[in-house]
């Protein structure tokens, strides 16, 4: 992530616009799932900080795990499609290749797509620490453009 | 109680769209009460809740949704809200809405939820609490190496390739049987004969297919569970003979869904019938609301990929229940597990009902929320049909669970509670209570845990849901169900 300044929480706090940091993500309570808040400079560090978000709530990786790489892209433009089928092939990957992403790297392509790949270790290797994401919903989902960069916020079925 | 109009104001904090709902008590009911129609609702909202209910009703955006649904083409009676009722995504979990077919009426995949047909099974042994107790620790361990759980692929049954998930898709349950994997008599106690008609897996994406293939027979995380318990509390005795429990008899109950295939076909088709919704003219608040004409091609699509779905649901609890058979009989000595009933809470079915006197094809949606037939109707096997159909409650972890029976003339198209019903984030649950503390509260409450996740275990502890006795107790007293027997957990098993 480079020498971006980070911020993360797991709580009920100020609303993300209110926060002086580029980028950084929280969780949000919801009854039965997880709402994700995401916010960065552009899209792809936005897009990268609410999968973090989504990663932290299902594992702990350790430093030392072995990771490959795995490509991670939409053609998509529309900023909600484009996030909702990131996230998508995550949970995809989760399921099917039984593996955890631990460190993402997207770009905008020139076609105003993301493009990139993300580096996931076995599942093995993994400690489970809380419910696994199974889909991503429509339910109050948004991604903008404001004056301090990208905001999100998703609605993941756990 | 006064006949007051009550201004019940969602709770603000960080959660968005803070929410008047007005409830006006309906005279000469219990515990039912009335949203009237405004806006955009082409029906009232219909909430089932006891005074002690009420407030955590309206504690989140559930009533919101509960008016929300009330907008759907072709919603017949009333948007219905179980007592267990909360805030879901699109639909509350624990609503129920029926759809006239001839009318327009619409199918929408979030009125099924994400995971299709997820569901309860009880299994009753022929064992005494007490004769289990020198072995539960074994067959607690057992059950810990043999029920897949958590996070990736593999389940108790290892489906060959695509063409043998066909058949699954096809013949749900029943499939599970030519493997072995069960009886005749199994189906005859599960919800559709454990093989819900209209399947059409040609429906079901690639995508789908792949995480299904790999999770046949698995319980997944969150709040999904298997769980030993016994009977401790009878309250109809007839009801309870005829579903084959008696006082202190050891039961299985296991609570899971259709996996990733559910979750991913509830996607595609939420996806196509956004893009189809402008074609009928049809606008939501809420798009996790999206639906099509119950007869038009993406109703249909989703109606079948839904279908095959339910039998992957039905399919897997069987596997998992033949491998609960397995550890008890190496465990304990018996295997002889027979199933009381098969039920789901996620689904959207088509009935006939009266509305105005007249009989109506609809389609029923009942997301977090249990099909409840009443005593005589057609679709009871013979041995159930003097008593009604079993629905079968779970309590949060470490508390009672239920077994209801459907009642006439029943409410809500036949429909009931699902569970306790959340009341509470899963970070505001861990902030509460730490892992590790349930885990000591709940082995000094002789209740054996078997988990995955330390962090899972408090995020499902039971500070965070409803009081279930008070859940079903209100489904008894507004004429949704009666009571038929309780349930206290022994050893719980949680991804």
């Amino acid at each position: 992530m480079g020498d971006l300044t980070r911020a993360h929480e797991t709580s009920t706090g100020p609303a993300a616009a209110d926060h002086d940091v580029v980028v950084g993500h929280r969780l949000v309570p919801h009854t039965a799932d997880c709402i994700i808040e995401a916010w960065g400079s552009d899209r792809p560090s936005c897009l990268m900080e609410a999968l973090y978000a989504l990663v932290e709530e299902l594992a702990e990786v350790p430093d030392t795990a072995a990771s490959r790489l795995m490509p991670l892209a939409t053609e998509l433009r529309g900023a909600n499609d484009a996030l909702v089928s990131l996230f998508e092939d995550v949970i995809y990957a989760l399921d099917v290749f039984s593996v955890v992403p631990v460190r993402f790297h997207l770009t905008e392509t020139e076609s105003g797509g993301i493009a990139g790949d993300m580096e996931v270790v076995p599942v093995e290797q993994a400690v489970l620490v809380g419910p696994v994401p199974k889909a991503v919903s429509y339910h109050g989902l948004s991604m903008i453009q404001g004056e301090g960069g990208w905001r999100c916020r998703v609605l993941i079925d756990v | 109680m006064p006949r007051v109009d009550r201004r019940l104001k969602a709770a603000g904090g960080a959660r968005p769209v803070p929410t008047t709902v007005a409830l006006r008590e309906i005279p000469g009911m219990v515990d039912r009460w009335r949203i009237d129609p405004i806006g955009a609702m082409r029906v009232p909202g219909i909430v089932f809740a006891s005074d002690r209910l009420l407030p955590q009703v309206a504690e989140d955006e559930a009533l919101q949704q509960v008016v929300n649904v009330a907008a759907l083409p072709g919603i017949v009676e009333a948007s219905y809200a179980m007592p267990d009722v909360h805030w879901g995504y699109g639909f509350p979990i624990g609503g129920v809405a029926a759809t006239d077919v001839a009318s327009g009426g619409v199918v929408s995949p979030g009125g099924v939820g994400f995971d299709i047909s997820c569901g309860v099974r009880l299994l009753v042994s022929p064992l005494l609490s007490d004769e289990l107790a020198p072995r539960l620790e074994d067959v607690m361990d057992a059950l810990d190496v043999a029920i897949p759980r958590g996070l990736g692929r593999g389940g108790v049954w290892h489906l060959d390739d695509d063409r043998h998930l066909d058949v699954v898709l096809r013949e749900g349950a029943r499939a599970a049987l030519a493997a072995g994997l069960g009886t005749e008599r199994d189906l005859a106690r599960c919800e559709d004969d454990g093989n819900p008609s209209g399947s059409d897996p040609s429906q079901v994406s690639e995508r789908a297919r792949e995480r299904g293939l790999g999770q046949m027979g698995s319980l997944g995380s969150g709040n999904h569970f298997l769980e030993v318990q016994a009977v401790d509390q009878i309250y109809d005795a007839e009801a309870a003979r005829a579903f084959g429990l008696s006082l202190s008899q050891v039961c299985v109950m296991i609570h899971c869904g259709s996996r990733g295939l559910g979750h991913q076909i509830c996607s595609d088709h939420v996806r196509v019938m956004l893009g189809a919704m402008p074609r009928y003219g049809i606008a939501l608040v809420d798009p996790q609301l999206a639906c099509a004409p119950v007869d038009s091609p993406e109703g249909r699509a989703y109606r079948g990929a839904m279908a095959a779905a339910a039998n992957y649901g039905r399919a897997n609890r069987q596997a998992l229940s033949a491998a609960v058979r397995r550890v008890f009989q190496a465990a304990v000595g018996t295997g002889d597990l027979a199933l009381v009933y098969d039920v789901s809470h996620n689904l959207a079915k088509l009935e006939y009902h009266q509305v105005e006197g007249q009989a109506r094809l609809l389609c029923v949606h009942r997301k977090g929320a249990t099909r409840a037939l009443p005593p005589d109707h057609p679709d009871l096997p013979e041995d159930l049909r003097a008593v009604g159909q079993p629905v079968l409650v779970p309590g949060s972890m470490g508390t009672s669970s239920h077994v209801l029976a459907g009642v006439d003339p029943g409410g809500a198209f036949s429909s009931t509670c699902h569970g306790a019903g959340r009341t509470m984030s899963r970070h505001a649950a861990t902030r509460l209570v730490h892992g590790d503390e349930l885990r000591r509260q709940l082995e000094a409450a002789g209740i054996a845990v078997r988990a995955r996740s330390i962090r899972g275990l408090s995020e499902e502890a039971p500070i965070a849901y409803k009081d279930v006795d008070e859940v079903v107790a209100t489904c008894e007293h507004a004429g949704l169900a009666r009571r038929v027997a309780r349930l206290r957990p022994l050893g719980v098993v949680k991804g």
